[in-house]
């Protein structure tokens, strides 16, 4: 037997670091066992998630060349993507996400910044992020990659939670505690958008959006829906022809359409099962090393958090980004930039929210609007940025890289490849 | 055993917060009890005594007998522990 082998398999990787998060709660032998295993499926999950995602999302990048006339290039199997993908960097990512995390206490306990980042699915894919980074624009050896890139994600999970934190007092409701969530970027740069340009009297939330909308506040079938759309849209204008012959395989263009649109909405379903199972069992742990290390800190929780408050501001938020995220795509395809691009739902959703609900409580109407469509733009113009500085985590940010992956990464990416 | 779910937009970050807070209250109290994150989109509502959300996604929830629990603002410990012992004490009278 080779533990060497075990422990870089990051499935089982990922389980010791869970176990070890159980025996510090102190569970009995059974919730370790159960919760082990649930950590495991969790995170074999979200790999079947990812590929589930890419296998309905690649033809989308087919179906954009050939609208923007650009060179159609031959789409890598699925399974050769994904295979490589998190499984490459998925020792790294994995410790740096459990490093990470330590090194956020450590600085909580001992500088001036209070704030523990509590957001474990937003640390968890931005460890992956950093891995890749390191990997694709350095050649450290893997050691190096971990403490180093430890390192940076406790003063990235530090800092954003920090730098949201004076923001906090603009929304109404609790104060007790920040964001520790990958929009902070965009919270904070709508925030002071909305303080020069807005006014905060005229308060978005007044207006009430009709409630047959709020089949929107369901993430799963509202993201399908609207994937199912944009696919018929790309779809018609790639040509029926086009894609009959070149891309469904002689499906009908329609029936093709609905199911890629229904199979991106199974991908997320297993994505967020696994995701969940894999982190319910972390995040108490992490609450609890927070209150015992650094008891008067401040902690950083998920932006949903403040969606009951804001209603429309998570609506308004969410169709300004989608808006501006198509904008900056057929803009891409118009000069011919060579990554193809489409809108990330996911983050377009949340992350619209956010700038939405910032810029409103500095600015109003006028700063959640411009909040929000400034938030598109940076989320599809910095991932076209992105994707050529991370390799094979590529199908993950084309679905997941939120403003802080789309406006950090791609100068981390550039800064690396000066050296 | 009693069951409760914890319901957010994507059941990965708010949903899980109610968890920890829900299981917090309920150790401190001695009361037994399942608490399973989930997202609203895929929650299944049989066999459930007590779903814990926010008013917005509680109207999208339907076909359930579970008891409700609505949270504005859901880092507001000291309202949940009230409301859920409430719950929790008319679900043990009514049995």
């Amino acid at each position: 037997m080779n533990l060497w082998q075990f422990l870089s398999e990051p499935a089982i990787l990922m389980g010791c670091v869970v176990m070890i998060g159980l025996l510090v709660q102190r569970k009995t032998i059974n919730q370790m066992i159960s919760g082990t295993i649930k950590a495991v499926v969790g995170f074999l999950l979200v790999l079947a998630g990812v590929e589930f995602l890419a296998d309905s999302l690649l033809p989308l990048e087919t179906m954009l060349r050939k609208i923007f006339g650009m060179q159609t290039i031959t789409v890598h199997s699925v399974d050769q993507l994904v295979n490589a993908s998190l499984l490459a960097y998925g020792t790294s990512a994995t410790l740096i996400f459990a490093f990470g995390f330590l090194v956020n206490v450590l600085l909580a306990r001992f500088t001036p910044f209070k704030y523990i980042h509590l957001s474990a699915h937003v640390s968890f894919f931005y460890a992956g992020l950093i891995a890749a980074l390191l990997t694709v624009g350095t050649d450290l050896s893997t050691t190096h990659i971990i403490w180093i890139g430890s390192l940076m994600l406790g003063i990235y999970l530090t800092l954003s939670s920090a730098m949201v934190a004076p923001f906090m007092k603009y929304i109404p409701g609790d104060h007790s505690f920040t964001l520790g969530h990958s929009s902070s970027i965009i919270c904070v740069v709508s925030g002071l958008l909305g303080k020069l340009v807005g006014n905060k009297e005229k308060d978005l939330e007044k207006i009430e959006l009709p409630a047959r909308l709020g089949f929107l506040r369901e993430t799963i079938p509202a993201l399908t829906l609207i994937m199912m759309l944009f696919f018929i849209m790309v779809t018609l204008f790639a040509g029926k022809d086009f894609v009959e012959l070149q891309v469904s395989a002689h499906k009908d263009w329609l029936l093709y359409a609905l199911l890629q649109g229904l199979k991106f909405g199974v991908g997320i379903t297993i994505l967020t099962t696994g995701v969940r199972m894999l982190l319910t069992e972390v995040i108490p742990a992490f609450h609890g090393i927070a209150e015992k290390v650094v008891p008067n800190s401040t902690p950083g929780f998920d932006l949903p958090l403040l969606f009951p408050q804001h209603p429309t501001s998570v609506i308004v938020g969410f169709f300004c980004s989608l808006v501006a995220s198509v904008i900056g795509m057929i803009v891409l395809g118009i000069i011919q930039y060579p990554v193809v691009v489409f809108p990330a739902l996911i983050p377009t959703f949340f992350t619209g929210a956010a700038a939405a609900i910032f810029g409103n409580a500095t600015g109003g109407r006028r700063g959640a609007v411009m909040g929000a469509t400034l938030n598109g733009f940076i989320l599809i113009f910095g991932q076209a940025f992105l994707l050529p500085f991370v390799g094979n985590y590529e199908t993950v940010m084309r679905v997941l890289s939120e403003p802080d992956y789309t406006f950090y990464g791609p100068i981390i990416g550039w800064l690396l490849h000066q050296f | 055993m009693l069951q409760i779910l914890t319901v957010c937009g994507a059941g990965v970050g708010s949903s899980i917060l109610l968890k920890v807070y829900t299981e917090q209250i309920l150790q401190a109290e001695g009361i037994h009890a399942e608490v399973q994150s989930v997202d609203i989109g895929s929650m299944g509502t049989t066999n459930v005594d007590i779903i814990i959300t926010t008013p917005d996604l509680s109207k999208l929830i339907r076909n359930t007998d579970a008891k409700l629990i609505e949270l504005v603002n859901l880092t507001d410990k000291t309202t949940l522990q009230n409301k859920l012992l409430e719950v929790i004490k008319e679900i043990r009278e009514g049995e």
